[in-house]
């Protein structure tokens, strides 16, 4: 099942969706991404017919369902906190969709012990919800929708309340109802890192508006502004002159620094013949190396470390260069052990200019 | 004294005064029941007794059946929708609990002897309301349906309305989500609403005794003796209503007890 949205507008207090356009394509895994407040629940509670839009469509299968009442749109949900019914054991709440459908006892059984098998909850079967942990509760409100078997399924936040093993086992399970049954999904969450271990697509979305949506790789190599790039873990973002621009390299002046960034991405507009323009620019913290004066980079800077935050796996290092800028570093956690840095230890840090991504461009041609 | 010692002075101060409520409300009804307890097998034995607390019984319990048609219904539409004039009617729900029951009885009658509009159009269909048992029913719906509208609203209000709109995601109709989510989920502020308005109208002489004399109900014969044969023979159709009214909340409150059983968790989370 196919679904359009063509410019959506609602505002209800301080939120509102302004303008949404997307299309989430028949079996396609879609995810929103976007911090809290974004409008995402909203837009889920749009699409199901919770609230009405102001203006615009959505359309399923090209059929506009605006005026569709919310039972017979077809459209599976779950809600962000569960909200499995406390009144039902997880099997009548698994049931209830197929018993609304008028499902024969011996086939609605079976249904329900297959799915529940699925998600490695039919040992929990006789239980409430109330004696249930926040994993499970998330386990059970999916095999509630995915008894149904709808064609599109909303997920609000669905992996936010469970622990990483739970998530991995949702994850694949949502990717292979994606690829057996031809399932689309769409999919909101404020975490990165879920959207992209999961999408086929991603949008960006801020204040109720979507600000660039594609694939996961086009997402994260080509961030179309500051906010998608901050949101995307591009730490390292600064304002610079560009100083030149030719053969597609671009030099640009960082209050003394001349960083070497590749013209190109959605942000770069181009620079003409004797044009000097400001931009922004940004660098993933994963993309800049701690390493040494002899090697040969495009971009290489001496700096001190100024400081460092333990994360586990990986340490953020924190490298002040000799122009006063400074520069967030990712590393392993073995990597930093073995690099021996400490705070004020004189260090080198490269990267290379595809690695520099111009978010925007301003400025008018040189006098 | 271990007790007092290991207790807080505000704890200590919230549990004498506590006790003394306990006692202020305990004590009529237990002297009551203990001054009139060799005389209740007597009084169940006088047949206009027996008569007038059938025909209390069977009111209430009418009562509360047609509050519960008219209030529940009333209560979801307060607790979900908003609509031009709410909070004017509102407000207004509450009005019969403040004003005097007699005066309640009063504006009653006023609308519904056969001599005004509508008692006279309910009069032509044979339905009259003075001196009738629907005359009766009128008086303690009028008092009580209140508290079954504002029990039941509490109880809609608590419903996370989400959780209905999930149920509707699943292909219910507002019908059926209400059927099978919302009124079950309410049921415990529902059954709380029906105990309050049974008993406000078991008890309720005010509104009753100006709009329907007869049949006679238990709280106009418990006045009627007091008034023409005094205490002594009053006492102990006293004790029969207030053990009656003892008897009714027990059987209510193990019901609610049974009714929040899937609320609370039978295992520990994992």
């Amino acid at each position: 099942m196919s679904l359009k949205i063509e410019g959506v507008n609602r505002s209800c207090g301080d939120l509102s969706l302004k303008d949404i356009r997307l299309e989430v394509r028949s079996g396609e895994y879609f995810v929103i991404l976007g911090p809290t407040g974004a409008g995402k629940t909203m837009l889920l509670e749009t699409i199901m017919g919770i609230h009405r839009q102001e203006s615009g469509r959505i359309l399923l299968d090209g059929l506009d369902i605006t005026d569709i009442p919310t039972e017979r749109r077809g459209i599976g949900y779950v809600p962000q906190q569960s909200l499995l019914f406390p009144h039902m054991t997880v099997r009548r709440n698994v049931e209830f969709g197929l018993r609304i459908r008028g499902m024969p006892a011996a086939q609605l059984r079976a249904k329900t012990d297959r799915v529940l098998a699925e998600l490695g909850i039919l040992d929990l079967s006789d239980r409430f919800p109330a004696s249930l942990s926040g994993g499970e509760m998330q386990k059970v409100a999916l095999a509630r929708v995915m008894a149904i078997e709808p064609r599109l399924v909303l997920l609000d936040e669905p992996l936010s309340a469970t622990d990483p093993e739970t998530r991995q086992m949702l994850r694949d399970y949502l990717k292979r109802r994606q690829s057996e049954a031809g399932t689309s999904f769409l999919h909101v969450t404020h975490d990165q890192i879920e959207a992209f271990s999961i999408a086929n697509r991603i949008a960006v979305m801020r204040d109720g508006m979507i600000m660039q949506t594609g694939s996961p790789k086009e997402i994260a190599s080509n961030p179309k502004n500051e906010f998608v790039a901050r949101f995307l873990g591009y730490e390292n973002i600064f304002n610079g002159q560009v100083v030149r621009c030719s053969n597609g390299l671009l030099e640009v002046d960082v209050g003394g620094a001349i960083i070497k960034a590749s013209a190109g991405g959605s942000g770069w507009r181009g620079c003409g013949e004797g044009e000097a323009l400001k931009c922004v620019f940004g660098i993933r913290s994963d993309d800049i190396h701690i390493t040494n004066p002899d090697v040969e980079s495009e971009n290489l800077f001496k700096g001190i470390v100024e400081g460092y935050a333990d994360l586990g796996a990986i340490v953020k290092v924190s490298v002040r260069i000799d122009r006063g800028h400074i520069f967030h570093v990712v590393l392993m956690a073995n990597a930093f052990i073995g690099a021996n840095l400490d705070r004020g230890k004189t260090v080198w840090i490269a990267f290379n200019s595809r690695s520099v991504k111009v978010l925007s461009t301003t400025g008018a041609l040189n006098a | 004294m271990s007790w007092l010692r290991t207790r807080s002075p505000f704890m200590i101060a919230s549990a004498v005064l506590g006790a003394g409520m306990v006692i202020f409300l305990m004590l009529p009804i237990a002297s009551s029941i203990v001054g009139s307890a060799t005389g209740i097998p007597g009084a169940l034995e006088d047949s206009g007794t027996r008569n007038a607390i059938i025909t209390s019984v069977y009111c209430a319990s009418l009562s509360m059946l047609f509050t519960m048609i008219f209030g529940i219904p009333l209560a979801y539409i307060f607790a979900r929708y908003s609509f031009a004039g709410k909070n004017f009617i509102e407000p207004l729900i509450d009005l019969p609990i403040f004003i005097p029951h007699n005066a309640a009885g009063i504006a009653l009658l006023m609308i519904l002897t056969p001599n005004s509009m509508i008692g006279g159009f309910f009069n032509k269909l044979g339905i009259r309301f003075v001196d009738s048992v629907i005359g009766i029913v009128v008086a303690m719906a009028f008092v009580s349906a209140p508290f079954m509208i504002r029990s039941a609203q509490d109880a809609f209000i608590s419903i996370n309305p989400a959780m209905e709109h999930v149920a509707r995601s699943l292909g219910a109709s507002e019908l059926q989500v209400f059927r099978h989510v919302s009124f079950p989920l309410a049921a415990r502020g529902v059954l709380t609403g029906c105990l309050l308005t049974w008993a406000r109208s078991m008890s309720e002489f005010g509104a009753v005794v100006i709009l329907a004399y007869y049949p006679i109900t238990a709280p106009i014969d418990l006045y009627d003796t007091f008034v023409t044969e005094g205490l002594s023979r009053a006492l102990p159709i006293n004790g029969l209503l207030i053990m009656i009214a003892i008897v009714i909340l027990i059987a209510f409150s193990r019901l609610l007890t049974r009714q929040s059983r899937f609320l609370r968790p039978t295992e520990g989370r994992s």
